[in-house]
Order: C-alpha cells, then structure tokens, then sequence
C-alpha cells in the first residue's frame, strides 16, 4: 500500500461536537404535546378513550380485587361471602391439580425433579466460554427424553430401555464436568482426556474414543444403582395440568424440529420423487385443521396398525401434533435456507465439501440464525395448540381448568380458572417472545455489519 | 466425442497451444468444450491446455462465457459436450472424479462468499478439518500461515462482516490457499471492490503468481494481466477470440474484435 504524504501545512480537518436537541424538542412534556394533545380533536379522542378505559377496567378491578373472596372451601362458601367477587379460594384450591392433574400427589416430586433436570441440562448453553453447546443441545433431544419418561412414567425397565435412560445421567454428569472445566481451562473435557492419553495431535474425531469409554462406565454404574429402586408406575392417563401442556409442547417441538428440517431439505431436492413427495406430505398436512389431525391420529391410524398394536393415547396426540408442527417448521426452514445466498453453496462445493456437510456446516447454521424470531413464534403457537388435546379427552391445562368447574362442590367455577390459565399462558408466551427478540438481537449483533 | 487419446494429440493449426505443450505437464485440459443455458449457447468449441504454473488471464467483454469457463473447470458448472481433464482427472459426472479435482482447485470469488456465522480463522480452517482431517492445531497454524502471507493474521478472530471488502477478499484468497491447491481460479476477484481497495488484493495476487502456482484468472485490471500474464485469453460469444502473451496481446492484437476491445477499455 502506497504511503499517505501529509505535511504540516495542510489544513486540519476536526469533526465538529454533538450538541443535544432544543429544550421545547425534547422531555416528557414535550412527547405529551406531540403524542396525545396535538391538536384539539387528538385532544378529544384522548380524553374519550381515557373513559373507556375507564369504564371497562373499574367493574373489573372491583370483581377481581375489592370484592374478591381469598379464603373458602366450597363455592357455596363464596357466594356467601361475596356474590359479586371473584372466587380465588377455588384457584387456590386447585392449584396443585392445575399444575399436575391427577398425577399421584406422593409422586410429584418426580415430575418437578425432571423439569429440574431438563432446566440444569440446558443451563451450559448460556453460560460464557462453554465449547460443548452442541453435544449438549444434541443429547437434550436425543437423550434426555428416555431419562425424563423413566422418571415420569416409573415401573420396572428391561435393561436396554433402562441403560438408555442411565445414559441421560451419564450424560448429565459428563457435560457439566466438561462445561466447567471449558469455563476454567479453556478446553473441555473431551479435550483433556484426549491430551492425557496422547490424542491430541490426531484428528479431533478420535477424541471421542475415550469420552465413549467413559460413557459406558458411568451408565453401568448408574443401571447397577437403578435396580436398587422402583418407581411406583404412573400411567400416562394420569399425567395432566400444566405438566401434561409442558410434556406435550415440548415433546411435540422436538421431534417436529429434525423432521421439519429433512422436509424442507427433501422439498429442495433435485430428486423429484423426493421433492414430490415431500411436497405433497406438507401441502396435505398444512391444509388440514389441527383438530382433524389429532381426531383422524385417535381414530384412524390404529386401523392401519396390525390387529392388537396397543395405542397410548398420548403417544398418539404427540404424534400429530409433531407432524403438523413439522410441516410448519418445513416452511420456516426453507425459507430460511432460501435467505442464504447461492455463494454460500457455490464456496463449499469449491472447497471440496459435498451436500450433507455443506448443509450441515456452512447452510444450516446461518438459516437457523436468520429464522430465530420465526421458529420462537412458532413454538409459542405450538404451545398454546397443546391445549386441543383437551378436545381428545386429555386433561392438561386447559382440561384440568374445566374439570374443576363440574365438581360437585365447586360447580359453575369456570371464569376465574379461565382467567387464571389466561394469565398463565401470557406469562409463558410473553417470556418467550422476550428471549426471542433477545436471541434476534445477539444474532444479528454477531455477524451484523458496520 | 473425440476419445481421449485423440484429444491428447490433436492438432489444430488455428490452436498452436494445443500440440506444442509436452502433455504430461498440462494440468487442465479442455477440448471443444460446449455449454448451454436452455437455448443459449454460453461456451462454443472451446479448446485449452494450462501447463504446470502458468498465469492465464481471461478478459473479454461482459455474457463472453470468461466466467463459466472458468466455473467448469471446477464443476460449479457442467459442460454439456466436449472433455475437460483437470490434474488428470476427467469431468464426467463421476463423484469422486469431481471431489479429486475440487481438492486440487482453489476458487476465489468476486462476491467473496465468505461463511458469515464463522470468524476468519474458522473460514480457513473449516475445509482442512473436515476434508483433510487435520487435527485442530496443525489446521490452526496452518491457517495463520496463510493469514501472515496475505496481511491480516491480526483480524484472525473477526467475523466477515466486521472486515472490509478488501480484507475479505484477501480471507478468501487464504481460505483457498489453505487446501494447497495446485491450481487457483479468480472470477473477477476485484470487481466487487472499492477502488481504494483493488490494490490490496492485487498486490496479493501478484506476489502468489510470483509463488509459481497455476492461476486463472478473469479480470478487468489490464495492468495487472500485463505484469504477471503468461497468456491472455480474450473471448466473445462463448469463443476463444485470441490468445497471446501480454506483450504480444496489447501491442500487435491480430484479430479486430480483440483491437475494438482494447480500444474501448484502455481508451479512455
């Protein structure tokens, strides 16, 4: 690069400083002015919807506050105490049966000891510095479930069935040890144990040998000591509330992910039986009401089973509900992939990688990136699409809200559990959608241009 | 189709190239290569042979299929007729054929194309993991090598899109470098640049022309097709025009399509 000449006498170029905006354009007062008082008709319209506001929100508060009756046993109990409040006593009564359903009381705790154990196996993605987010996002869906259904269902396991559980354990055991020392020493267990039996100047991929070993060790271990108790049997029919809504929503989310993502691709193919096929699959299933599914999974798809192939019928709601999640998933992604420019192929195959690894390594990751706030809008509708289930004669959240208006003893009880499972369901979708704007904004933060 | 020992020894008096090259040192080898897109006739009879470290430079004017000659030789596009042999590995369809000649050709973009959710060392590095299976370390110190060569180890850790286009292209440039290529192929790799740019890559490309690695290369820099050119291919229509040493090609074109060319771009 040529040397830039400057001399002493050349003019001085200085940028001039930033000063803040005149006094009557900027504050409080003046955003009241422009927003709401602007002119005498804005003025007006403000004042009207003040008083609309007004006379919807006060009847309101005074139902659900000033006269609302905290403490009863029966909805007997509370009309006698106040006819025109809200019955809280009866939310409040059921509470526990709107988060569990009728599952077992004594056995709860296993339901609030797995949603534990799901939050603690993913709480390594968000720590900084951890270089095993990948293994940890991938065991969550492939292993974690056979743990979590061992704890929620119970009763005895044959050995295969029980060592793939064991190995979530395992599982568990090992990515947080790695993701600790990740965090300590900057390499990560399978990076250490590599070091010490002296992989490190051979391919990364033979790193996985001894982590493999290790594996299998602790899973024995854990299968020895699972024998030495038995988790009372709980059947699915029992599984309900809020823990029935999260077992289903995201049950359903995670295995319509991988298929929603192998549509898409099999829609992009070259191949045109694959192409046709999958297209035909989505159009099919995109334009069937959800309901229909779900009915058609409980009625139909056992007459296609051979004679006597036992149905679980909430096997059969995860079903559906994960196909129709997949094939909406299947647009999303190949939308995503269809962001993603032509180079971006064209370099890969340059460089000597062919489709799978190309898709795997160089297009997915950039097509989950740019479809982050979509696919977090589609979960939340997934989550609130978990309440048909109610429709097939299951109890989750929603169901578990309508049951307790039919008891004898709290009958007709059904706005203020309505009104409950309104608020509930806000806060779970809100929150959501909070952490995808921040996931919108970091992504873009990353690879955002200057 | 003509067979393949017809090709090697085929003499054409409008081709001199062809028959007085010692065969076993070209590595790529096209011969009446043809190529359509639907009914649009991109590549016509086209006929070349790049011996072992030769610089070609192909110019010509925009839609004269410079471009897609190019991008056959890696397979980004398929010839439809015709035979190309690249480090005696022979484009017909057949997958590892396609995946020996892609391990050996390195391609250098104008849009840069760049893998955006990895830092720049990564860029590099991707390739020699998963292709040649190099263990991380030796791809990393490979990779920062080939950063060192073209000026900008210090941006290692960026992303592509916190660096200039300039700097870009140069990461592109050490990205292909990093599966040692015989072979180099440059598709207008200053096209999409800055002018206070263009200096940068080039002075790169010239000091690895100097390298003695094969290089082809279409570009619109005349100055630098005269400083570091063996040949310069000038095509239009989808044809080989003219073919010339630079000396030869700027100061006694033979053919008047080649003389308008010049005129148009060195005339103002």
């Amino acid at each position: 690069m040529a040397d830039v000449v400057t001399k002493s006498s050349d003019p001085v170029f200085t940028p001039m400083p930033s000063r803040p905006a005149p006094v009557g354009q900027r504050g409080v007062i003046h955003w009241f002015k422009t927003r709401l008082f602007y002119s005498p008709a804005s003025t007006i319209f403000t004042l009207v919807t003040l008083y609309l506001l007004y006379s919807i929100a006060a009847p309101f508060y005074d139902w659900a506050v000033t006269n609302a009756v905290w403490e009863a046993s029966t909805r007997r109990e509370c009309f006698d105490k106040n006819m025109n409040g809200a019955c809280w006593a009866g939310v409040i009564h059921w509470f526990d049966s709107y988060l569990y359903g009728r599952f077992p009381v004594s056995e709860r705790w296993r339901a609030n000891l797995g949603g534990i154990l799901l939050i603690l196996w993913a709480l390594p993605i968000w720590l900084p510095r951890v270089s095993n987010k990948a293994t940890v996002l991938t065991t969550m869906v492939v292993v974690y479930p056979f743990l979590a259904v061992f704890l929620f269902l119970g009763g005895d396991w044959p050995l295969v069935p029980r060592a793939f559980a064991m190995l979530g354990v395992s599982f568990l055991i090992v990515n947080w040890c790695s993701a600790i020392l990740s965090m300590t020493t900057a390499r990560n267990l399978a990076q250490h144990l590599g070091g010490w039996f002296g992989l490190a100047d051979k391919h990364p991929s033979t790193l996985l040998y001894p982590m493999v070993a290790l594996h299998a060790v602790l899973t024995a271990l854990a299968v020895v000591v699972s024998y030495s108790f038995t988790l009372p049997y709980v059947e699915t029919g029992s599984w309900g509330g809020l823990f029935l809504t999260f077992v289903i929503a995201i049950s359903s989310s995670l295995f319509a992910f991988p298929i929603g993502i192998l549509l898409a691709l099999g829609r992009r193919s070259d191949m045109p039986v694959v192409r046709i096929s999958c297209t035909t699959f989505i159009e099919v299933v995109r334009s069937m009401p959800l309901v229909t599914l779900l009915f058609m999974v409980i009625v139909l798809l056992p007459l296609f089973m051979p004679a006597g192939t036992q149905f679980n019928k909430l096997m059969q709601a995860l079903i559906g509900l994960s196909l129709f999640t997949a094939v909406y998933l299947a647009e999303v992604v190949r939308s995503g992939m269809q962001a993603i420019p032509e180079g971006q192929y064209e370099a890969a195959s340059a460089l000597g990688f062919g489709y799978w690894r190309a898709t795997y390594l160089v297009i997915m990751p950039q097509a989950l990136k740019t479809m982050t706030p979509v696919l977090v809008t589609h979960f939340i509708g997934n989550l609130k699409d978990t309440t048909l289930v109610s429709i097939i004669g299951m109890y989750d959240l929603l169901g578990m809200l309508n049951v307790s208006g039919q008891n004898p003893e709290w009958n007709g009880l059904y706005q203020e559990p309505l009104l409950f499972g309104t608020v509930l369901f806000f806060v779970l979708c809100y929150f959501m959608s909070l952490y995808g704007r921040h996931l919108e904004k970091r992504g873009s933060g990353v690879s955002g241009g200057i | 189709m003509p067979s393949e020992t017809n090709a090697m020894n085929i003499t054409r008096p409008d081709r001199p190239h062809i028959a007085s090259i010692a065969t076993d040192h070209i590595v790529v080898k096209m011969t009446d290569v043809n190529k359509w897109y639907g009914g649009f006739h991109v590549l016509r009879d086209v006929s070349l042979a790049v011996t072992k470290g030769e610089r070609i430079v192909l110019c010509g004017p925009s839609g004269s299929g410079k471009t897609t000659l190019i991008r056959c030789i890696n397979r980004l596009e398929e010839h439809q007729f015709g035979e190309i042999v690249v480090n005696g590995a022979r484009l017909d369809g057949n997958v590892k054929n396609i995946d020996k000649v892609r391990a050996g050709v390195g391609m250098v973009f104008q849009g840069f194309n760049l893998f955006s959710h990895l830092t720049v060392l990564e860029n590099c590095t991707l390739a020699p993991l998963w292709i040649r299976k190099m263990p991380e370390a030796k791809a990393n110190a490979l990779a920062m090598r080939f950063l060192e060569r073209v000026r900008i180890p210090e941006q290692a850790h960026k992303y592509p899109a916190q660096l200039s286009g300039g700097q870009q292209q140069r990461v592109a440039i050490a990205r292909a470098l990093c599966m040692d290529p015989n072979i180099l192929l440059f598709d207008e790799p200053t096209s999409a640049l800055d002018p206070e740019m263009v200096s940068e890559v080039l002075d790169v490309m010239v000091e690895l022309a100097e390298s003695g690695i094969t290089m082809l290369c279409v570009t619109h820099e005349m100055g630098f097709a005269r400083r570091v050119a063996d040949r310069i291919i000038f095509m239009d229509g989808g044809e080989i025009v003219e073919q010339a040493p630079p000396q030869e090609f700027f100061e006694r074109p033979k053919m008047d399509r080649t003389k308008l060319f010049l005129s148009q771009i060195v005339g103002h």
